[in-house]
């Protein structure tokens, strides 16, 4: 596949990786061009996945579309379609509950946690460490556990609702989190240990620096940025939801590091993880009674309540583990938006890729496009049983039980 | 405070090319929204290249051929839309805000100035509105990183446009379960 061409007095070979590869997750296409094992100069191209959510959505009334948004990605199934509710409310005007804000910084947290413990098990993985990654992956487990626990599904968890979130956290399950959290902050200082001392491991990770001034530049966002010494996070700086509150009471602020290049991320994503511990038992213990939806009813009701809105703008955004989600809402007074954008971090992220492999060994390839956490989805879940010839229809009532019987026991 | 320096600003540099302009968010402004004409653009984002690198969020791209209710007058009928949406003063705790540039343009002469050599990141967005919307952006090649539609796509079809440039019936996919839902539901009614 590769080609060896002259250019001047060097010998350049060119080599096409993707769209399908196992170094990569998702379908992409990079075309390098290596003097000897160092880039030279790369190529991107996206494109491999047409999904038309943005076209589906002109069909589908204001609640059908959270579902859709969930599924945009995998990882994220809570940062988008909070991001889509927050510029349906932003739009309409719609003030939330404190409770219900402070039950989406919780959610939001709880999938910081796990997309973080995530990308550190496949960035071990890509650089050879596969006991990091299985150790990484056992403990994202219980992360999904209380998942399953709270709000019913691990994968797409179903927390938000406009002008609100769909279900309440109950009191009984307050211990349970906590005891989550606790064990997780027990285990956290071997992952950190492993990943910013061991000599073998940060060697690999010394790779891959995006400077602050391309960071700048490409508007990179989330870990990558803050991992190049840009002091950006929707959290703290625009403060949406309770993180304003979050943050005058308890000093939160970004974490950041100056390096910029594979171990400055992880060092950021790491801390992060152990931030988002905190933050979250600083809003269990600071969680407020009352309401958790600003529209009492039904579907009927809180579509009825959206219909009134005409000639309506908003944007939703907020900080997600990739980085910032933001969300376009237009509203003309139908059932559904008039237009939706939604748009991922790994967008502006991915463009960052070219700047950070120039000057990079191959071998490095897939730990620095690693680094950047692109998105994949999966959003595999069993609806239908056959079994024995038998077909069995379970309602999403049977399903949570089941799956809730399954890991707690008489839950 | 800083919104009101920062549209005090615009509206002196942009004179004639300034529509309006309205905020969200009290006393100090967390949304900014501002509608200028085509023509002033590229000096909107010289300008707030001048206060750092602008950190643009995204571009949304519209078809205005079905809005009734006009959030400014004139901004409905056969017209494209193009929001571009900037991240301000990340950088201060608490003080970052969204800067919204509302631009428009009629569909006879779908032409926008590129901002992408200010903005490198731009010319993603503007390839993706050039394929979704049919926008021109002179200067920004069609096919590249960031192009939205299939290789084997129709070139004079745009999947957002909500006229009869819009995907035609034959291209939409049908679903089995979805014919047979709609003819049990007929059924229904007929009974």
């Amino acid at each position: 596949m590769s080609e060896v061409i002259r250019k001047g007095y060097s010998e350049f070979v060119r080599i096409p990786i993707g769209p399908i590869h196992p170094a990569l997750h998702e379908p992409y296409y990079f075309f390098f061009e290596l003097e000897g094992e160092e880039i030279k100069n790369v190529w991107i191209e996206s494109g491999g996945v047409h999904r038309g959510m943005e076209a589906l959505a002109l069909n589908r009334n204001y609640l059908q579309i959270i579902p859709i948004a969930e599924r945009i990605c995998g990882i994220c199934s809570n940062s988008h379609p909070l991001a889509y509710t927050m510029a349906v409310e932003d739009a309409a005007g719609i003030e939330v509950p404190e409770r219900a804000q402070y039950i989406r910084v919780i959610a939001q947290e709880l999938e910081r946690i796990h997309s973080h413990i995530l990308w550190a098990g496949l960035g071990a993985h890509a650089i050879g460490l596969d006991t990091a990654f299985c150790y990484l992956w056992c403990l994202r487990e219980d992360v999904l556990d209380i998942w399953e626990l709270l709000f019913g599904g691990r994968v797409t968890h179903a927390v938000n609702w406009i002008g609100g979130t769909k279900k309440d956290i109950k009191e009984e399950d307050i211990p349970k989190i906590l005891k989550m959290l606790k064990n997780l902050r027990k285990a956290l200082p071997e992952v950190v240990d492993a990943f910013l001392y061991d000599p073998t491991i940060v060697r690999r990770l010394r790779a891959g620096t995006l400077t602050k001034k391309d960071a700048l530049r490409l508007s990179a966002l989330g870990p990558t940025a803050r991992g190049s010494g840009v002091k950006k996070d929707v959290r703290w700086g625009y403060g949406p939801l309770a993180y304003g509150d979050l943050r005058d009471d308890y000093g939160y602020k970004p974490i950041i590091h100056q390096d910029g290049d594979v171990y400055a991320k992880t060092y950021v994503r790491l801390m992060e993880i152990e931030q988002s511990i905190d933050i979250m038992e600083k809003a269990l213990d600071d969680l407020p009674s009352g309401p958790y939806r600003a529209i009492e009813g039904k579907t009927p009701k809180v579509i009825a309540t959206l219909k009134k809105v005409k000639g309506a703008e908003g944007i939703g955004r907020h900080e997600a583990p990739r980085g910032e989600v933001i969300h376009y809402v237009r509203m003309e007074g139908g059932e559904g938006p008039y237009r939706w954008r939604p748009r991922a971090p790994s967008l502006n992220n991915n463009f960052t890729l070219p700047a950070m492999l120039v000057g990079c060994q191959v071998a490095d390839i897939p730990i620095v496009v690693a680094s950047i956490d692109p998105c994949f989805s999966c959003t595999d879940r069993m609806t239908f049983i056959d079994e024995n010839h038998r077909k069995f229809v379970l309602s999403y009532d049977e399903l949570i039980k089941i799956s809730r019987e399954k890991t707690w026991g008489d839950a | 405070m800083k919104h009101e320096k920062l549209l005090e600003d615009m509206k002196r540099i942009l004179g004639d090319n300034f529509i309006s302009s309205y905020q969200k968010g009290e006393p100090e402004a967390k949304q900014l929204w501002m509608r200028i004409k085509k023509e002033g653009l590229r000096d909107a984002v010289k300008y707030l290249t001048s206060l750092g690198d602008p950190q643009l969020s995204f571009i949304v791209a519209m078809d205005l051929e079905k809005i009734t209710n006009p959030i400014v007058e004139g901004e409905s009928g056969k017209k494209l839309m193009l929001t571009y949406t900037f991240t301000m003063f990340h950088e201060d705790l608490g003080g970052e805000m969204i800067l919204n540039l509302v631009v428009t343009t009629p569909k006879e002469d779908p032409v926008i100035p590129s901002i992408s050599d200010l903005c490198p990141l731009a010319e993603v967005y503007e390839r993706e509105a050039m394929s979704i919307v049919g926008v021109e952006i002179p200067g920004v090649e069609k096919t590249g990183y960031g192009k939205w539609t299939p290789p084997d796509f129709p070139e004079d079809i745009y999947p957002l446009r909500l006229d009869e440039k819009g995907l035609p019936d034959d291209m939409k996919r049908r679903f089995r379960w979805r014919e047979e839902l709609e003819k049990k539901k007929g059924g229904d009614q007929n009974e």
